[in-house]
């Protein structure tokens, strides 16, 4: 299995924040990857240094088997890229665009474009600037994919396009997979999209990569526990793969990578009344994941107490 | 048969498939011999990584559920008759098990599961009485 | 690919072009005696390319068009995020670069070209004004025209490095103009070349760095 995407301690600052921090990211040929994290991660940072649009501080990036820093031509011709937001010269034409960019490669499908462009009712004529979202996330994907590419890298492609367009997108995605041997890095924020299509997902958290594992397998390994006690629960706990906690008064809610037998040990060392195990979806477990210390809302508060004040009656 | 996958749910969408199928086929919905999209029909239809469709598929072999001709495509296998009545028996008071405690915690009594026993089964396409 | 690459950038610099070809006529116009604008005009026509009045117009005029579009094809371009579309295009890095630059600078020569021709040409044809004339009164255009391509890589390169525009991003735009002027006031020729050279060197060496550590 050779990898179409290396990086070796890939590190980047901006100013005094480590926006990359000595990334190692490796991405076998033919699998769909689906980059993961919020907003200031280091996602798109991340794959600018892949395509050489952003110079890395430390380390190195490795595309195809060619140093990123020494790419030749040749290579770049089989790695096709779209950027965050789908940049295209808006003053063109879509056949314009078409002209120029099919200029620079030696293996174009025209056929393909064809096909894309009739299939979205998009005629040659018409200026990109007019073009809505939708139209022209897909004349950028058209474009991307003409020349026949080893290599997709797409930042964010999904973002701002509505849920119809965005089902769209993904079909074609599904189309290139269907082509062997292509190997498909993406980032995105629409979890659900990632679950369809991605075999392997990796999350960036504060510029390190924290999770970088089959798709299913991080689902599976993320679990939610509620622990009800018949007092006040605990406020901390320490347990191997405590990701997050949060003390509800008398339940005590956990979130943890994997659970095993050392796990369900401290976690029954608590003496709980109860613990329910609660299996997550993507997108549940992602939010669980990445979120951070849970601070209570000041809503919650007042509910809380509102309930307890109930309880308290009841008792009396 | 119509196939549907939801990314919402707790349930990987591997085995929503999984569970899809089995259903088709206990309700009687699919028969034996017939044909299944394939995994990139599939795929195209449901807009799913086509590895998905193809572990669903793979794993739904491996249990005898369905056959792959080569070059002809995916079909609902014959009932199985591979194991044997030990074997089947002991996989399914499994399974009784759990709908027996799950019923006494609702609170059923042993009459009104019965009964509710009964009227379900219909829905679903038993073998009819041979040996 | 080079072919298509010029065609962009030189129908990306049309509008600005226009802008300048306009000016260009904007200034002859009233030395030729003909009313450009409807409260300009003069009443009788200037002798040409004698006092070299027409030289301050042609550099304001013209060295403003060479910096904007120097600054048009580096930093409007990269605020525009195509940079993103065309760089990881299979082309060397530094190729996308000398193409833009080759159509900035013959589009600065040639209007430039455009006006010393129109002039010359109106200058050099009997009976419109009372002065000898010969083609080599020109020359002083010219070499202004050069000069301007100076200006042109300066405030190209002004957009090629990354600073703040409220700091130190115009220096090099600045640092040219200071550099054209000097070549002006050579008194000698060869003195001129050597500053002229000296500072296109400076102006692509730093360029050609810029082009390959930026980010975008």
């Amino acid at each position: 299995m050779t990898h179409v995407i290396e990086t070796h301690r890939l590190t980047k600052h901006y100013g005094s924040q480590r926006v990359v921090d000595c990334l190692n990211l490796n991405v076998e040929q033919g699998q769909v990857y689906g980059f993961l994290g919020r907003n200031g991660a280091g996602k798109s940072t991340t794959i600018k240094m892949l395509l050489g649009m952003v110079r890395p501080d430390s380390g190195s990036a490795e595309l195809l088997g060619e140093p990123v820093s020494e790419l030749a031509p040749a290579t770049r011709e089989r790695i096709a890229y779209i950027a965050e937001g789908h940049p295209l010269y808006n003053w063109m034409t879509i056949g314009e665009a078409v002209r120029f960019t099919k200029a620079f490669y030696s293996c174009w499908n025209s056929e393909l474009v064809e096909q894309i462009l009739d299939h979205f009712e998009l005629s040659r004529r018409q200026k990109l600037r007019r073009l809505s979202n939708g139209q022209r996330a897909q004349v950028s994907l058209a474009l991307a994919v003409a020349p026949e590419p080893e290599l997709l890298i797409l930042d964010d492609p999904t973002l701002g396009l509505d849920t119809v367009v965005r089902r769209d997108f993904l079909e074609s995605l599904i189309q290139i997979i269907h082509r062997k041997g292509r190997t498909i890095l993406f980032s995105s924020h629409i979890l659900g999209d990632v679950e369809r299509v991605a075999d392997r997902i990796g999350i960036m958290v504060d510029g390190v990569l924290r999770v970088d594992c089959p798709t299913d397998r991080f689902r599976e390994s993320v679990k939610k526990l509620v622990l009800s006690f018949s007092g006040p629960a605990p406020e901390e706990v320490s347990c191997p793969g405590l990701v997050n906690s949060w003390n509800l008064g008398t339940e005590l809610e956990l979130v943890l990578v994997g659970y095993d037998e050392t796990q369900r040990a401290a976690v029954e060392a608590l003496e709980p009344r109860n613990i329910e195990v609660v299996d997550l979806n993507l997108e549940e477990a992602f939010i669980e994941y990445t979120r951070g210390r849970k601070r209570s809302l000041p809503l919650f508060a007042t509910e809380e107490s509102h309930a307890q004040a109930i309880g308290d009656q009841g008792a009396a | 048969m119509r196939f549907q996958c939801d990314t919402t749910s707790r349930t990987p969408i591997y085995r929503q498939l999984i569970d899809q199928v089995r259903r088709a086929i206990a309700c009687g919905r699919a028969q034996p011999g017939e044909r299944l999209p394939s995994v990139r029909q599939l795929s195209r239809e449901l807009v799913v990584n086509p590895n998905t469709i193809a572990r669903a598929y793979t794993e739904l072999e491996r249990e005898g559920t369905l056959l792959t001709q080569q070059g002809r495509g995916v079909f609902v296998a014959e009932p199985r008759k591979d194991l044997t009545k030990k074997a089947r028996r002991e996989r399914l008071d499994e399974k009784l098990d759990q709908l027996f405690i799950e019923a006494v915690h609702l609170g059923f009594s042993s009459e009104e599961l019965l009964e509710i026993l009964r009227k379900r089964m219909e829905q679903f396409a038993f073998v009819s009485e041979v040996d | 690919m080079l072919k298509q690459l010029a065609i962009k950038e030189l129908r990306e610099s049309l509008g600005l072009l226009a802008l300048a070809t306009l000016c260009a006529i904007g200034i002859i116009g009233p030395l030729m005696g003909k009313a450009v604008l409807p409260w300009g005009g003069s009443s009788k026509a200037w002798y040409p390319f004698v006092n070299d009045m027409h030289l301050s117009s042609q550099a304001m005029a013209f060295g403003a068009f060479a910096l904007v579009l120097g600054l048009k094809q580096t930093a409007y371009e990269s605020h525009q995020g195509t940079f993103r579309f065309l760089l990881h295009r299979p082309l060397a890095r530094n190729k996308f670069f000398v193409v833009k630059m080759l159509v900035g600078t013959t589009a600065v020569l040639a209007v430039n070209a455009f006006m010393i021709g129109i002039y010359g040409w109106w200058s050099a044809s009997a009976g419109n004004h009372a002065s000898p004339y010969f083609w080599s009164m020109t020359i002083p255009s010219w070499k202004l025209s050069g000069n301007l391509v100076l200006v042109y890589l300066g405030g190209f390169l002004s957009g090629v490095r990354p600073a703040k525009w409220i700091g130190t991003r115009l220096v090099p735009a600045v640092f040219s103009i200071v550099c054209a002027i000097l070549v002006y006031a050579c008194p000698w020729w060869w003195a001129s070349l050597t500053v002229w050279l000296v500072t296109a060197t400076a102006l692509l060496t730093a360029i050609f760095y810029y082009v390959q550590t930026s980010d975008q």
